[in-house]
């Protein structure tokens, strides 16, 4: 438990000396909706809406805002913990050899995950309202935003684990990362009704953050595939984790005490 | 069979066709101070890599009689966390109850006023000096130290040694790696790794 415990906040200190990652929130977040809202007028846009397999004729402006929300959860949360999990990778090892417990220490990771996830995006909705009128559900656009932050940080996690090359990584995160939400955004993709799009890592928080923007609806379904998203995403990176930070060779270790 | 801290035994290590090791055997009783010198590429620090589990080898047995601390050449810190954070955080993977020894080494090793500065804004020096306290903070029976008074002055050269003596002196081995030793005298043994294997043992 005192392992968990110290492994809990220092997971929780390394993402939150990320001075660079939340210079960002603070700066560019509201810049950027500012911005897309600016340039987008209050003209409506369908919008294929899963949970009820129609269309839905969305105000654009708002749309654009929730999807540029989705958007920039994607990269800064992608980038906090690839970065971190990249740069962190020797040193966790170490403490994995001096005797840190693995399970303990991948269930901090995971729970450090989840409360910075929720706090940046409780963060990002909240600029939101600042510029949109006012969402039906906030909540559910929250989770929508959460959802999203959890799949890209988990996806940066697994990243860090596996990849050699710093730049590499970040590469992936903004390739995937554009593709995906680009791709969900009927505004900029006005093809966004295609069935492939389900398949994609934002799709359920996209059609989540959507539902509580414009309607009384809950996707429940959506919810389970960006749930899924998540999950998978985790269990890879914390499967890595396990892998990497093993013991390689076998010593025989006999006990004899030592003073 | 005597007493022993630690025993490897026909290590063999190959990186494709690179034999590095080639059966590699020797022991290292307690209160000893053990080094192992040879060119660069001789494949020393596989050799502790293998000694401390970080690596796997070919073939061969290392067995250790107690617990084991292992310094890597470059040091392994995390850039975000302070001395005193990293000092609390290996105290618990450790399984310790207190720093007290820890403490003991930042006076030692003359960094204690760098408590409270994070790893990130360390000299290359005085993280090195951060790198081998976490390897020996739990005062293991052995200690494995590849190149470990790199960029180290003078001054924390010669408290290094007194570290070491301490060391000895409570009958822990320990093992350095270098392809340098000045200071021959100090050592109980030097071991020369030549083209895979113990070749010779001088002292």
């Amino acid at each position: 438990m005192r392992q968990f415990a110290a492994a809990l906040k220092f997971s929780f200190k390394e993402q939150l000396t990320n001075k660079f990652a939340f210079g960002l929130l603070i700066v560019f977040v509201p810049i950027w909706y500012w911005m897309l809202g600016a340039i987008t007028p209050n003209d409506k846009v369908a919008f294929k809406f899963q949970a009820t397999h129609s269309f839905l004729l969305a105000n654009g402006h708002d749309l654009i805002l929730l999807t540029a929300g989705l958007n920039v959860l994607t990269m800064i949360l992608g980038f906090m913990f690839y970065h971190s999990a990249h740069r962190s990778l020797s040193f966790d090892k170490r403490l994995a050899r001096a005797g840190l417990g693995r399970l303990g220490f991948m269930l901090a990771k995971a729970t450090a995950l989840l409360i910075v996830t929720a706090i940046v995006a409780l963060y990002t909705v909240l600029i939101l309202t600042a510029f949109w009128h006012f969402p039906n559900n906030t909540f559910e656009v929250w989770l929508g935003f959460w959802l999203v932050s959890l799949i890209y940080a988990s996806l940066g996690l697994l990243l860090g684990m596996l990849l050699k090359s710093e730049l590499a990584g970040f590469f992936i995160i903004i390739m995937v990362s554009m593709m995906d939400t680009f791709l969900q955004n009927p505004i900029g993709n006005p093809a966004a009704n295609k069935d492939f799009l389900k398949y994609f890592p934002s799709y359920g928080s996209t059609q989540l953050g959507v539902a509580g923007g414009f309607t009384h609806q809950f996707p429940s379904s959506q919810l389970l595939l960006a749930v899924g998203w998540f999950v998978g995403f985790l269990l890879v990176g914390l499967g890595i984790f396990y892998l990497r930070t093993r013991r390689k060779s076998s010593i025989q270790v006999a006990t004899t005490s030592r003073a | 069979m005597g007493a022993y801290a630690l025993k490897a035994e026909h290590i063999q290590k190959s990186y494709r066709s690179n034999h590095v090791l080639k059966g590699v055997d020797f022991t290292v009783t307690p209160g000893t101070l053990v080094g192992v010198v040879g060119e660069n590429g001789s494949g020393k620090s596989t050799l502790l890599q293998i000694l401390a589990g970080e690596l796997a080898a070919n073939e061969g047995d290392v067995a250790v009689n107690g617990s084991i601390g292992y310094c890597p050449q470059q040091p392994v810190v995390n850039e975000s966390l302070t001395v005193s954070e990293h000092l609390a955080y290996f105290k618990e993977a450790y399984k310790m109850t207190d720093t007290e020894y820890a403490e003991h080494l930042l006076d030692e090793l003359h960094f204690r006023k760098f408590k409270d500065e994070k790893a990130g804004n360390l000299s290359g020096g005085t993280r090195q000096k951060l790198n081998l306290t976490l390897a020996l903070m739990h005062q293991p029976s052995i200690l494995l130290l590849d190149e470990p008074y790199q960029g180290f002055d003078w001054e924390t050269y010669l408290r290094f040694w007194d570290v070491v003596k301490e060391l000895k002196e409570s009958d822990r081995a320990v093992v350095i790696i270098s392809h340098l030793i000045f200071e021959q005298k100090k050592f109980d043994h030097i071991l020369h790794l030549h083209e895979g294997k113990i070749q010779e043992e001088k002292i």
